[in-house]
């Protein structure tokens, strides 16, 4: 519910609406029985916003020119043509009207004020003083402008004529679609009680005319435009208006049915109230926050009503939300409670077949790996100790026997078990003069296992190696066959089973390029003979891994 | 609008915003229980995860042990899991000794070790290994009473032992003292023997 008090400049009246129907509408005269009446109103009637909207005589408005500027400055400037124009007035307002196309093309403002106030002051007294939330003032003339659309109106000079009050009609002038003048033009006092309406009509033709020759004069109009004059007047008037209005070439009458405008408007119990009821609606309508006139100390209630308003609107709506998301927070914890609850009695279950099934063996499963480990463990010493010499006595034994081997005799046999750097290192130092040790190692095909330098890491397994030491017996046998015989005996050695390589570490007859070889030829003994054994062989056998043999 | 603020009577305002307070507290413990039923529910999930692994765990290994005790067992019996057998092994030496009439042996059984971490090949992070050296000095007859020793203490005496070391020298001087011998051996055994995890299990369980 909202209230709009509309001034006529001279009586105050004060019109409820609800929505788009006038539920209720009351005059007060300003006189003490009026003031004390509109008292009585703002004391009990329901505080409801209320809106103010004035139709005065003294009413001025005047158009400037400014240069096109950003806002800010462009405050300044209106500022300072209010100061110039209305430095002592309360009531001010200024509108964008509209910018010039020549020149440099500066905005147009209109300005517009309340140069007397002295009979709006007892009302706006009491208003304040009983903290009506007024939302602020309004100007009707400037309103007019929003008749425009509704009239379907897209001349390029209108002029929309009201009559608010017995003694006087509104006239607005818009220039493409803008007003840029507005007055109140009084009738003649003998008018004033005459009923008859040919008077209002000759008055409404004769303040036409008066303000279409102001616009030529002020060459707001040219003198081949015409004028179209839009007067709303009740629907009982219209016909007598029409036949009494008398067009020319430059000004064209239009009578427009209030009740028409009021279903337009979709505005219901305005029957009887005349065009106030009409301007009260569109001020009603307007931006509460965008008013004309009204100073922001006077607008201080109806801004602390928006205030408290917006906190309760604000706290209803939050409630509402913390309410809402409150309750999907329950009725999802209620569900993840549900199904922690089938999660636990899924555990429960699990665990009882746990326990009947597992419960008594729980020691032995925790070493089920460690017995795995244990057995592929013994598996592996198992492959590893298998590896003893004895195994290799009867095949050696059998190579030793051939016929053409019976100048080798046996002296010594040394088994080992070496890591690969040991091994290494023994071949190393026997065949160091004939090429680096990896290059042997890659010659025999020996896979040595890298043995990194991680401390805590196991050592490498150990490679099971057999030395043979022996003699030859060179007598009668030339050096050729002797090399022979010697060649063939590894051979032979290489061919049993699960030996990896044989290097002829030391051999009779070494004539290999980086051997030293002494002999004596001739029958008698030379006191300074060598003392090296010359007959000697010394044959290193490497037998596979055992896991791969 | 400062002013403004300052003039607002926040009295008239109690009703709705101890409302508005009162939502609030109940929508932060509605978020506080829907937390805590959320950390509820995924711990509750992690704990039936974990007991699913342990029943899927328990079963593999059961598996696992199925396959593996028959052997384990066998490897206990024939001496290559639990204590050494030290005085077995010597007595074994003895019995082939005799047997194959060896002429003399001289031998040296060095005290059981527990296996370090990186001292032997063999080390392993689970299974407790033992390691006991043996070392015997043998007078022979031919090379087939080595063959003859060997042989029989690999299949008669209760473990598993690797002969690290071995010499065989063919004599060439004669000694009264051992006057059937031609040879003399010499060989370096490392006797293993793996901790029995079995002694952990109770003894209803067994």
């Amino acid at each position: 519910m909202e209230r709009i008090f509309y001034f006529s400049g001279y009586r105050m009246t004060a019109f409820d609406w609800e929505g788009k129907t006038l539920i209720s509408s009351r005059d007060f005269q300003p006189d003490e029985e009026g003031y004390e009446e509109f008292e009585y109103l703002l004391k009990n009637s329901v505080t409801m916003p209320a809106k103010l909207l004035v139709d005065m005589i003294e009413e001025d408005f005047r158009r400037e020119t400014i240069p096109h500027v950003n806002v800010v400055d462009r405050q300044a400037l209106v500022q300072r043509q209010i100061d110039r124009h209305y430095r002592d007035e309360v009531y001010v307002h200024a509108k964008l009207i509209g910018r010039s196309k020549f020149g440099r093309k500066d905005d147009t403002i209109l300005l517009s004020a309340l140069t007397n106030t002295g009979l709006l002051a007892p009302w706006l007294d009491r208003l304040s003083e009983h903290n009506v939330r007024l939302a602020g003032i309004w100007s009707l003339p400037i309103l007019t402008e929003k008749l425009l659309r509704p009239l379907n109106n897209e001349d390029e000079n209108t002029l929309i004529v009201s009559r608010q009050i017995r003694s006087a009609l509104r006239n607005s002038y818009f220039k493409n679609g803008k007003m840029l003048l507005s007055r109140q033009a009084k009738f003649d006092k003998d008018m004033w009680d005459n009923e008859h309406f040919d008077g209002v009509i000759s008055n409404l033709e004769k303040g036409t005319v008066e303000i279409y020759n102001f616009l030529i004069n002020q060459r707001i109009m040219e003198n081949t435009d015409h004028l179209n004059v839009y007067c709303i007047l009740a629907d009982n008037q219209l016909e007598e208006a029409r036949q009494l209005s008398h067009g020319t070439n430059s000004i064209h009458y239009a009578f427009i049915s209030l009740e028409q405008l009021f279903r337009q408007f979709g505005i219901q119990g305005c029957e009887g109230y005349g065009a106030d009821a009409l301007f009260a609606y569109l001020c009603m309508k307007s931006n509460s926050l965008s008013d004309h006139y009204a100073l922001q100390e006077q607008k201080s209630t109806y801004y602390r009503y928006l205030l408290d308003k917006m906190i309760n609107q604000v706290a209803e709506v939050g409630s509402l939300i913390c309410i809402t998301a409150a309750v999907l927070l329950a009725l999802k914890t209620l569900e993840l409670s549900q199904a922690g609850a089938a999660v636990e009695r899924d555990t429960a279950y699990l665990e009882y077949q746990y326990s009947e099934k597992f419960g008594h063996i729980e020691s032995q499963l925790n070493t089920a790996t460690i017995v795995q480990d244990t057995v592929l463990l013994l598996a592996e010493l198992e492959a590893d100790t298998g590896q003893s010499p004895q195994l290799y006595f009867g095949p050696l034994s059998q190579v030793l026997g051939q016929e053409r081997f019976n100048n080798l005799s046996l002296e010594r046999i040394e088994w080992r078990k070496l890591s690969p750097q040991e091994l290494t290192g023994i071949i190393s130092a026997h065949q160091s003069q004939l090429t680096q040790a990896h290059v042997i190692a890659e010659q025999t095909g020996l896979e040595i296992e890298e043995f990194g330098e991680d401390p805590e890491a196991n050592p490498p397994k150990r490679r099971a190696t057999m030395t043979l030491h022996g003699r030859i017996d060179t007598v009668g046998y030339s050096y050729r066959s002797t090399i022979s015989r010697m060649r063939s005996f590894v051979s032979e050695l290489e061919r049993l089973p699960n030996i990896e390589s044989v290097l002829l570490i030391r051999t009779a007859v070494d004539v290999r390029d980086t051997s030293r070889f002494s002999d004596q030829i001739g029958d008698q003994n030379l006191q300074s003979s060598t003392d090296t054994d010359t007959n000697i062989f010394e044959i290193l056998v490497i037998l596979e891994d055992a896991n791969h043999a | 609008m400062r002013e403004l603020f300052s003039e607002i009577h926040w009295r008239g305002h109690i009703i709705t915003l101890s409302q508005l307070g009162i939502c609030l507290i109940l929508l932060i413990s509605a978020t506080y229980y829907y937390f805590d039923a959320q950390s509820t529910l995924s711990g509750a999930r992690a704990l039936n995860d974990s007991q699913r692994f342990a029943n899927d765990e328990a079963e593999s290994f059961e598996k696992l042990l199925e396959e593996n005790i028959d052997e384990y067992r066998e490897l206990a019996r024939t001496g290559s899991i639990g204590e050494p057998r030290r005085l077995q092994w010597l007595e074994t030496l003895r019995k082939v000794s005799d047997r194959y009439h060896i002429p003399a042996i001289d031998f040296t059984l060095d005290g059981s070790k527990v296996v370090e971490q990186g001292a032997d090949p063999y080390w392993h992070p689970e299974v407790g290994l033992m390691a006991t050296d043996m070392k015997i000095i043998m007078q022979l007859s031919h090379e087939g009473d080595l063959y003859n020793l060997l042989t029989a203490l690999h299949d008669e005496a209760p473990g598993l032992f690797s002969v690290e070391e071995c010499r065989l020298r063919w004599l060439t001087t004669y000694s009264d003292e051992f006057e059937l011998s031609r040879l003399q051996g010499e060989c370096n055994l490392r006797w293993y023997t793996l901790m029995d995890v079995t002694e952990s299990w109770g003894e209803s369980s067994q």
